[in-house]
């Protein structure tokens, strides 16, 4: 199992990095929820277009409650997506979210069920190591542009903020349909909003 | 069995050892030697002092005494019973009606919206926490409290009233898995008080939805949505999306 896993994110690495080529500057990037269910894993987005070429990374888990950034993949490793009416909502503007069905579950993500963070399109992303997978920061192109991916639970779901400079360009919503205790940091939800 | 991996800071109830200060006081099980509930029934749940007035209301301290035979043992067949409801009729009144008033505004505007979760039973949460605490923090299956109106045997109980531990953590698992639980679900809330909503509202942003005063009000993102609820009397929670209720939590 273990040498499975490191077999797959091995591979997956070197396909990122020869599709890392490719890809725009920092121009774009975009968040979404990896989950896994009834032994499939899923994305969720609000982009409904992803090219076979685009770079997505995701966090699996590392046992124990931990969890690491990130797997990498491409769009095609992904089926046509589908409409969600849920769980996953568009906590921002409303927009439709859209699910994509990988079409192989990898390893990494076998076992019990997991939710976690997606981001697409962006070349390079690295887990803070203070924040315990809440907060990932994505490497941008241009000089003082700051970008991170920020995860937290509200009191019966789990929020993902992307954060550019101080301001909140999106935000998703996983409703887990039940409650649970709320972790997030009130002030998150006061960031202004890029319009 | 593997523990659940978490991807955000693990819950200090997860951590703590069980039981642990904020759990509920275990009840005496019926298979445990006991100087008063020595019987062949489940005995009523002891609160210990300080335990919140919330958890006192929902658990009910007066369980009825529960014959062996009539217990049914946990699992997955549990999962389908005391389905969340998505019916405006199932919140209080008042809630209700200020609720119906706010959709109607929303829908008035050319939004649509889309009931996710109305009235959670207490009963439902009831089981997802205790199946939780068992499958994946450890709990005793023998110690876990009753519930009224909920004739679950944790414990697996064979007729001498001993405990088959692995069967009933297997049973706790399913139960997890059948939810599709990444959490422990706490026991209360607006949900199970008939006092909140989660419903996704689209369509919305770019147009005017009239507040409870007739005042059109522009709706640039979901935000803007905020106080034209309050003046109805449905307030959002924001850390939760789809979440409204009668007091903003």
């Amino acid at each position: 199992m273990k040498l499975m896993h490191r077999i797959l994110i091995g591979l997956a690495c070197t396909t990122a990095t020869a599709c890392a080529t490719g890809q725009a500057k920092d121009a774009g990037a975009e968040i979404g929820f990896v989950a896994t269910a009834d032994g499939a894993a899923y994305l969720y987005t609000t982009d409904g277009h992803l090219a076979a070429a685009t770079p997505i990374q995701l966090q699996y888990p590392a046992g124990k409650g931990a969890v690491q950034c990130c797997l990498r993949l491409q769009g095609s490793a992904l089926e046509s997506p589908g409409g969600s009416t849920g769980p996953v909502t568009d906590a921002l503007f409303g927009s439709p979210v859209f699910r994509y069905r990988l079409k192989r579950m990898p390893a990494a993500l076998r076992g019990d069920p997991f939710i976690g963070v997606a981001v697409i399109g962006a070349p390079t992303v690295s887990n803070d190591p203070a924040s315990a997978g809440t907060i990932l920061h994505i490497a941008t192109a241009s000089a003082g542009n700051t970008s991170r991916v920020q995860t937290c639970l509200g009191s019966e779901g789990s929020n993902l903020f992307l954060i550019a400079d101080g301001k909140l360009k999106a935000q998703l919503y996983y409703a887990f349909g039940y409650d649970v205790t709320a972790t997030c940091d009130p002030k998150l939800f006061d960031l202004p909003t890029v319009q | 069995m593997a523990n659940f991996r978490h991807p955000w800071p693990i819950n200090p109830r997860i951590t703590s050892s069980w039981p642990n200060a904020n759990a509920f006081s275990p009840y005496p099980v019926w298979n445990t030697p006991s100087p008063v509930w020595d019987s062949p029934f489940i005995a009523p749940v002891r609160f210990v002092a300080g335990m919140p007035a919330s958890h006192a209301a929902n658990i009910s301290s007066t369980v009825a005494s529960v014959p062996h035979a009539a217990l049914e043992a946990s699992g997955a067949q549990w999962v389908s019973r005391y389905p969340t409801s998505t019916s405006l009729g199932d919140l209080t009144p008042a809630f209700s009606k200020a609720v119906t008033r706010f959709i109607a505004a929303i829908e008035a505007a050319g939004g649509s919206v889309t009931i996710s979760a109305t009235y959670r039973p207490p009963e439902r949460a009831y089981l997802m926490h205790y199946a939780w605490a068992i499958a994946k923090e450890g709990a005793s299956p023998t110690s876990i409290e009753a519930k009224a109106g909920v004739n679950i045997d944790w414990a697996h109980l064979d007729a001498k009233g001993k405990s088959d531990r692995k069967a009933a953590v297997r049973a706790a698992v399913a139960m997890v898995n059948g939810y599709g639980m990444a959490h422990s679900a706490v026991l209360v809330s607006r949900h199970t008080e008939k006092r909140a909503i989660d419903m996704t509202i689209s369509g919305i942003v770019g147009k005017s939805v009239n507040d409870a005063n007739g005042k059109a009000m522009a709706i640039k993102s979901l935000k803007d949505l905020n106080p034209v609820g309050k003046s109805y009397g449905v307030i959002k929670l924001v850390s939760d999306a789809p979440h409204w209720s009668d007091d903003g939590h």
